[in-house]
């Protein structure tokens, strides 16, 4: 079943500075959708509207035509990964991934130099493995959709292949929305991108559009 | 099965602030076996005071963990009131056990 997700009049002023002006994002199941915009932009602030985590003037967050602040179990509809690090570390692995009911060696199927680490806590792994854990998590848990803030900063290129590559699976049954700096990476994988600027979101269709509207210098 | 990942969750949550928690608790329950009765109610008004410096605390500290929970489908309502209802209990069962004591 494909399930839509819509996010729209999402409006956010900090004191005089207007950063979200009435926003429309949408999702969908087998979707990649990208978010980019410079640092500063509302990208994040937006996720954290769109979770109930930061307050708003308006906002109309629906999955399949419903409010989603009204669901059951909200949890169930949308998961998300923030850019920092959120996973308690006095956890290990092998907890992380049964407290999600998520089956560990499938996860793990592409980095097998994590299996054997299963019981270390999360403490004990770099920054850049402790992401990729997150990440991994917040992926594979059981949601219609699953907004990812910077899923791709500190880890390294190898992993960033392999986890656009369980994107990339992973689309066939939920709907994804992504935002990262790597725009290439984001756009290698996206089906749908868009440009947070001036606090207006504008479709892009291909890379050229991103030179005019200033988020790049040259490709 | 269920409530015991619920009760597992807030345990852990718990153990956030599980210190200074029972820290708090064990003083009350001292004064109260020195002290007797009259020290009910101040301990309680300590209980509730310290409790809420912890809430302002663990909210500041610990901010982005609230994703995780929330993921795993507790809100920070349901988290608080969990943990905090378990930390209740133990207070009560120090207080009674050293009154008993007395």
């Amino acid at each position: 079943m494909e399930n839509l997700l819509q996010i729209d009049s999402i409006q956010k002023s900090f004191g005089e500075r207007k950063i979200l002006r009435s926003v429309y994002l949408e999702s969908r199941t087998g979707n990649i959708t990208a978010l980019l915009g410079r640092n500063g932009s509302g990208k994040s602030s937006l996720f954290q509207i769109v979770m109930g985590k930061l307050a708003t003037e308006d906002k109309a967050v629906s999955i399949n035509g419903q409010s989603f602040y009204y669901a059951r179990h909200p949890h169930r509809l949308l998961t998300f990964l923030p850019q920092n690090f959120h996973i308690p570390k006095r956890l290990r692995i092998i907890q992380v991934f049964r407290n999600f009911g998520l089956p560990f060696e499938i996860c793990f199927k592409k980095f097998p130099e994590l299996i054997g680490r299963k019981q270390e806590r999360l403490a004990s792994l770099s920054s850049g493995e402790r992401r990729l854990i997150e990440v991994l998590v917040v992926i594979f848990t059981q949601s219609l959709f699953t907004i990812l803030d910077e899923p791709f900063s500190q880890l390294m290129p190898i992993h960033i292949e392999k986890i656009k590559e369980i994107l990339l699976e992973e689309k066939k049954r939920k709907g994804f929305i992504i935002t990262d700096q790597i725009y290439e990476t984001v756009m290698d994988i996206s089906d749908l991108t868009y440009l947070l600027t001036n606090g207006v979101v504008k479709s892009v269709m291909d890379k050229t559009e991103l030179i005019r509207e200033g988020y790049v210098n040259r490709l | 099965m269920i409530v015991s990942k619920h009760i597992r969750q807030f345990l852990f949550f718990y153990g956030n602030y599980y210190v200074a928690g029972l820290a708090i608790s064990i003083a009350c329950g001292i004064a109260v076996y020195l002290w007797g009765l009259p020290l009910i109610f101040p301990s309680l008004l300590l209980k509730a005071g310290t409790s809420v410096l912890i809430y302002v605390y663990i909210n500041v500290n610990k901010k982005t963990e609230f994703h995780y929970y929330s993921n795993l489908g507790y809100s920070k309502l349901t988290i608080w009131c969990g943990s905090l209802f378990i930390d209740l209990v133990l207070f009560i069962l120090v207080l009674l056990l050293l009154f008993k004591l007395r």
